[in-house]
């Protein structure tokens, strides 16, 4: 039993300025102020008759009886709940004679008109909560004496306190709950809505044992007082409140709060009792923040220990340390309820990771924009499918994201840091360029994405993938600050100096916990030894990490793609100015690749980069934003130009090829697919190649037992390779093989956690199997990630459209439109603004997307898209028509759009049934 | 005046001609009732609320399972300062590795949190106070609280039994003294009453309740005298906390 070092109370809270009793003097209170020493004192008074008889007689005589009293129009039936937050009845609709639940606020409590606005504002917004875990509020008013209140759905199973010693012993039971009551906080923390007291006896049960949570958000306006006595009651109940709860204002404290909660009742039904134990709020709070919450199994040792970890994970006492969201936990829960690995054990990344965009904002904005290009390319090819809808969109965004995201990780990925760094880990930081040319700078980076590649590649090392790595970039941090905070437990770093044809690369492997160098070695060789440099380093750090190479030769080693090191550096160099995602970036990039083709025919590296810079340069937009396109006839097929991959040309002839394959965008398609093709002609032994190849197959050729097969070879090269899961979720999501599309949509985000790109991918996977629960719970993600991403408010819009939540969904559409979203957003704006009614809007959205197409290619799905919204049906299919003869796409996601925009006209046209067969998909 | 109080009952089953069952029914009331002055005055000496929590409960098990009630002197008088005394004694004699007595006994004790949330009871004094009080003020301070509290609960059970809780909740702030901004014609236009029913029924409520809270005291005395006594020592305590 150990004595506290310092003694402390746990029965009074210390106060600054208690205000003193104007009887009396004293400062002594009780619960709500009630004045101790004054209520002792009346007991030396024993004037008068006292006797229980004669108080009753003379109570009786009051014509204030509590039974049948009106409220509103409600009848109150009987009390059957009070705390420090109202009273709680039984009451009894007058005129449907449905039998409810009333809450009023104490009179005492309304001390302020300020706050009777307040409370009323808040229970109005509490109001608009519509979910199915969620107590509804039916109506808020105020009684005749001013007192607001409001009524709810009746509960009949009484709260989970109650509860609880049932579902002790029933951990799936426990969990299944909880997972339900998680998913209603993400849907209300969506809607801007903290709880703040979440506990036991907030969540109750109806008819059916279904939970519901209940006094959202009341405990938010109530804590927002100067009293602080007064808001230490209505701080939260002790034991499950977040212990940053009582240091920061009401207005800083995030949903943190509420994940914290939920893990801490939690903790409470699998254990018995709440994580922290106290005799007053201030006790329980400190404990809370200055020890670690107890592990589950010291106290329930049968208990598995992923669902231990998950529930430490929410009381983790740094709130950004916990789970992001309500929803991750809720994903969590369920994956334990499957069997499954759990995220927790993985998912941790830093918060100081998180924010790399926020260091790197130049970066962020190339992010960004390259999301916005891919979007828009992906939506062409669904568009020109025939799919205007979201999903169709959505599906393209996803497919062309990833094609943009391949030169971002055309280095492995990486599983996401647990709590605990596991020790067979490794961070390769970006090398620092000391070549006195800032053009080299793709040199150091190019070798350090190969040797997370290579790294990535062996089996049992676990290696944070670029975009974590990269974050540190120019940075000058702590060694072992980076090491916590990227969860590794050694760091590769080093430098590359390029002198005309010798390479100077020092490297030195560093263990985080100490800081001491376990390896370290410089090399001053030529520039065509520099894959030998590479194995090298890569063979001594497995050696270093006493790791066993599956085996021994250049297989188990990166695959360079070619052994020719002039080839590699513009390789190297293409993908340098890829990942800028610009327009010159492209061409740069195409110039570079046909460059190292010219030298190495075979390179399958160098045509899956072009592929994906065809891809780019067409989908972008950006090479033909300086130039106003001619008009063309789109149904002249006979003017349509074939054209070759033609090496030798020089930059202004690709570019006028490209501008003039602009016109003809069947050519252009020609061009991705022909690039895709000899990849992986050249080596089929590539994730990459084998990525590109399956996405051909899926968007263009519709031929989806290839695209499967290459999407699987393509994981099984690389299990590691993101791009690959996040394409296969999406053709998975297609043919509606939804458990499956969620299975590798999350292996994608556990990959590749930071990248905002996967994290839309997911979502967008999300709406097409109408999960918009998980859906919301991406958006939010994306919205810690990438407040201004012009994808998080295009994400936020779909799922606040699907859960008929328009007006919202305009402004977040709109945001979208303003933060450099393209004709696809454009075209969901115009739709959903056809179906408000609003037509002048969206036959503005029409012609705006006429104007687009003079500078870029804007498929004739996103006008048909707009059309369908305004009900203009032959129109619309007119445009899908165009789409499908142009560009090949599934369509599927138009099913799902309609049904996310209730576009019932349209899928019920007998038109619908008969494009989904030409696509080649059901009806 | 007084019904046989509690503490009378368990003076008498420390005698062998006492009526056991009840003494111990008796006991354990009253340990039910004042479990958080034994509380306050452990984590005042310096006691974890974890552990604090277990020498409480520990103690009241003590207390009931043991030949405590025999050894309650009855010239004590009163279960108070026995208290007091024993739990003095009891941590003065506890190991320091953690002792857990069988449970069991016939009392069944409230699960933990469920005393934390489901009775609440803020006590707030200035932090000059709560720093200079001795673990023994503090106990005197949390029973008087302890006290109040009991009064004013049964006072809104015996009105809501009546159906009047309404009622209790609009008097309650102004069962003790006169308060010179009360407005008797408020309070009754909010409950549909007149200004001159409000006046009367607060002074019926007042008038219980300072009869319910007598009835506390003397349930912790042996002596009705005694009650009069016992109320101006913890007042006392509460000037010492001011």
């Amino acid at each position: 039993m150990n004595k506290a070092t310092k003694p402390h109370d746990s029965a009074a809270d210390g106060i600054a300025d208690l205000a003193k009793c104007l009887q009396c003097g004293a400062t002594t209170r009780l619960n709500r102020g009630t004045c101790i020493s004054c209520f002792l004192r009346e007991g030396l008074e024993t004037k008068g008759e006292a006797s229980r008889e004669t108080f009753e007689r003379i109570l009786s005589e009051a014509d204030v009886t509590d039974t049948h009293w009106r409220l509103g129009h409600y009848e109150i039936l009987e009390e059957i709940g009070r705390g420090g937050m109202g009273v709680i009845y039984r009451a009894r609709q007058q005129h449907s004679r449905r039998i409810v639940a009333v809450k009023r606020m104490l009179a005492h409590q309304v001390n302020s008109h300020e706050t009777l606005v307040r409370f009323r504002r808040e229970a109005e917004a509490i109001a608009s909560l519509d979910h199915p875990n969620i107590l509804p509020i039916h109506e808020v008013s105020e009684s005749e004496e001013g007192v607001p209140y409001f009524s709810m759905k009746y509960a009949t199973g009484g709260s989970l306190r109650a509860a609880a010693r049932a579902l002790h012993n029933n951990p799936r039971e426990c969990v299944q709950l909880m997972a339900k009551v998680a998913h209603a906080i993400a849907y209300a923390h969506g809607n801007g809505i903290l709880h703040r007291d979440l506990q036991p006896g907030n969540i109750l049960l109806d008819e059916n044992a279904e939970p519901m949570v209940t006094d959202f958000g009341l405990a938010k306006w109530l804590g927002q007082t100067s009293n602080l006595t007064r808001t230490l009651e209505t701080l939260g109940t002790p034991g499950y409140i977040a212990p940053e709860q009582a240091e920061y204002r009401a207005a800083e404290l995030t949903r943190a709060v509420d994940i914290y909660s939920l893990g801490a009742i939690l903790f409470y039904l699998l254990a018995g009792r709440p994580p922290f134990v106290g005799a007053n709020v201030l006790v329980v709070i400190h404990q809370a923040a200055t020890t670690p919450a107890p592990r589950l199994r010291s106290l329930v040792p049968s208990l598995d220990r992923d669902l231990e970890t998950i529930v430490a994970r929410c009381l983790e006492r740094e709130p950004r340390t916990r789970y992001r969201t309500a929803g991750e936990l809720a994903v969590d829960l369920e994956l334990w309820l499957e069997g499954r690995p759990v995220i927790a054990r993985r998912v941790s990344p830093p918060a100081q990771a998180w924010r790399w965009s926020k260091r790197n904002p130049k970066l962020a904005a190339v992010t960004a924009a390259a999301f916005s290009s891919a979007l828009a390319a992906i939506f062409l090819f669904f568009s020109h499918a025939g799919l205007s809808s979201l999903a169709a969109f959505a599906a393209t965004a996803i497919a062309f994201c990833s094609a943009v995201a391949v030169p971002f990780l055309f280095f492995s990925g990486e599983t996401t840091p647990s709590h605990k760094a596991p020790e067979k880990s490794i961070a390769v930081l970006p090398f620092v360029s000391m070549s006195s040319d800032p053009e080299n700078e793709y040199l150091s980076d190019g070798l350090t994405e190969d040797l997370i590649m290579a790294f990535s590649q062996l089996e049992g090392l676990r290696v944070p993938a670029r975009t974590s790595s990269f974050a540190f970039k120019g940075k000058n941090e702590d060694i072992c600050r980076i090491g916590q905070q990227l969860n590794v437990t050694k760091i590769l770093e080093g430098s590359v100096r390029k002198v005309g044809d010798r390479l100077r690369i020092t490297a030195q492997l560093i263990n985080v916990a100490d800081g001491d160098h376990l390896w370290s070695q410089s090399f001053d060789q030529h520039m065509r030894e520099v894959f030998a440099i590479q194995d090298e380093i890569t063979r001594e750090i497995v050696r270093a990490l006493e790791m066993q190479l599956v085996s021994v030769g250049d297989q188990s080693l990166a695959k360079h793609g070619t052994y020719n090191t002039d080839a590699y550096q513009l390789y190297l160099q293409g993908r340098y100015h890829f990942c800028k995602l610009t327009g010159d970036g492209f061409r740069r990039c195409i110039e570079c690749c046909k460059k190292a083709l010219k030298i190495e025919p075979s390179y399958a590296l160098a045509y899956a980069s072009l592929s994906l810079c065809y891809q780019h340069g067409w989908f972008y937009g950006y090479l033909s934003l300086e130039k106003k396109l001619p008009a063309i006839g789109r149904e002249d097929q006979d003017t349509e130009k074939e054209v070759e991959l033609h090496p030798n040309l020089t930059e202004a002839q690709t570019d006028d090829l490209l501008i003039e394959a602009l016109r003809y965008p069947l050519a252009m398609v020609r061009f991705w697919s022909q690039a895709a093709e000899k990849a992986a002609e050249l080596d089929p032994n590539l994730a990459e190649t084998q990525t590109v190849l399956a996405m051909v197959r899926f968007y263009n050729d519709r031929d989806w037992p290839k695209a499967e097969d290459c999407f699987k070879q393509a994981i099984k090269l690389n299990p590691n390779y993101v791009t690959a899961h996040e394409q296969y979720a999406v053709f998975l999501a297609c043919m509606r093989r939804t458990s499956e599309a969620i299975t590798h949509a999350r292996l994608a985000q556990q990959i590749d956690p930071l990248s905002p790109m996967i994290n839309l991918h997911v979502g967008m996977v999300y709406w097409v199997i109408h999960h918009y629960d998980l859906m919301l719970t991406q958006a939010q993600t994306l919205l810690d990630l990438e407040p201004d991403f012009f994808g998080t408010y295009w994400l936020l819009g779909l799922v606040h459209w699907c859960q008929g939540m328009h007006e919202t969904a305009v402004t977040e559409l709109r945001k979208a439109v303003a933060l450099g979203g393209g004709p696809l957003q454009l075209a969901d704006l115009g739709c959903l603004f056809g179906c408000l009614g609003q037509k002048a809007e969206a036959q503005r959205i029409l012609a705006d997307l006429g104007e687009l197409g003079n500078r870029m290619n804007v498929y004739p799905t996103c006008l048909g898209f707009v059309h369908a919204g305004l009900g203009n049906h032959d129109e619309a299919f007119a445009c899908f028509r165009r789409g499908l003869e142009h560009e090949n796409a599934p369509i599927v996601y138009l099913r799902e759009y309609c049904v996310c925009a209730g576009l019932e006209g349209l899928s019920t046209d007998r038109r619908f049934p008969a494009l989904l067969k030409e696509i080649g998909l059901d009806a | 005046m007084f019904t046989t109080t509690r503490w009378s009952l368990v003076l008498a089953g420390a005698n062998s001609d006492g009526d056991q069952q009840k003494a111990t029914e008796a006991l354990a009331e009253l340990c039910r009732t004042y479990w958080r002055p034994i509380f306050s005055y452990v984590c005042r000496r310096g006691y974890s609320p974890e552990d604090a929590q277990d020498i409480t409960q520990d103690f009241f098990l003590m207390i009931l399972k043991t030949n405590w009630l025999r050894q309650a002197d009855q010239n004590r008088g009163r279960f108070r300062s026995l208290l007091l005394k024993s739990v003095q004694n009891f941590l003065h004699n506890v190991a320091d590795t953690h002792r857990t007595l069988k449970r069991g006994g016939g009392v069944e004790f409230v699960a933990w949190d469920a005393w934390m949330v489901e009775t609440p009871s803020q006590l707030s004094i200035s932090p000059r106070a709560l720093d200079s009080l001795a673990p023994e003020r503090l106990f005197d301070l949390r029973w008087a609280a302890t006290v109040v509290e009991q009064a004013i609960r049964r006072l809104r059970e015996e009105c809501e039994s009546k159906g009047r809780l309404r009622l209790f909740e609009a008097l309650r702030d102004y069962l003790a003294a006169e308060h010179p901004d009360i407005s008797y014609a408020d309070i009754g236009a909010g409950l549909g009453v007149a200004d001159t029913i409000v006046k009367k029924q607060l002074h019926n409520l007042r008038q219980r309740y300072r009869w319910l809270l007598r009835d506390e005291v003397a349930h912790t005395v042996a002596n009705p005298a005694d009650v009069d006594d016992e109320i101006r020592h913890l007042c006392a305590a509460l000037a010492a906390a001011a």
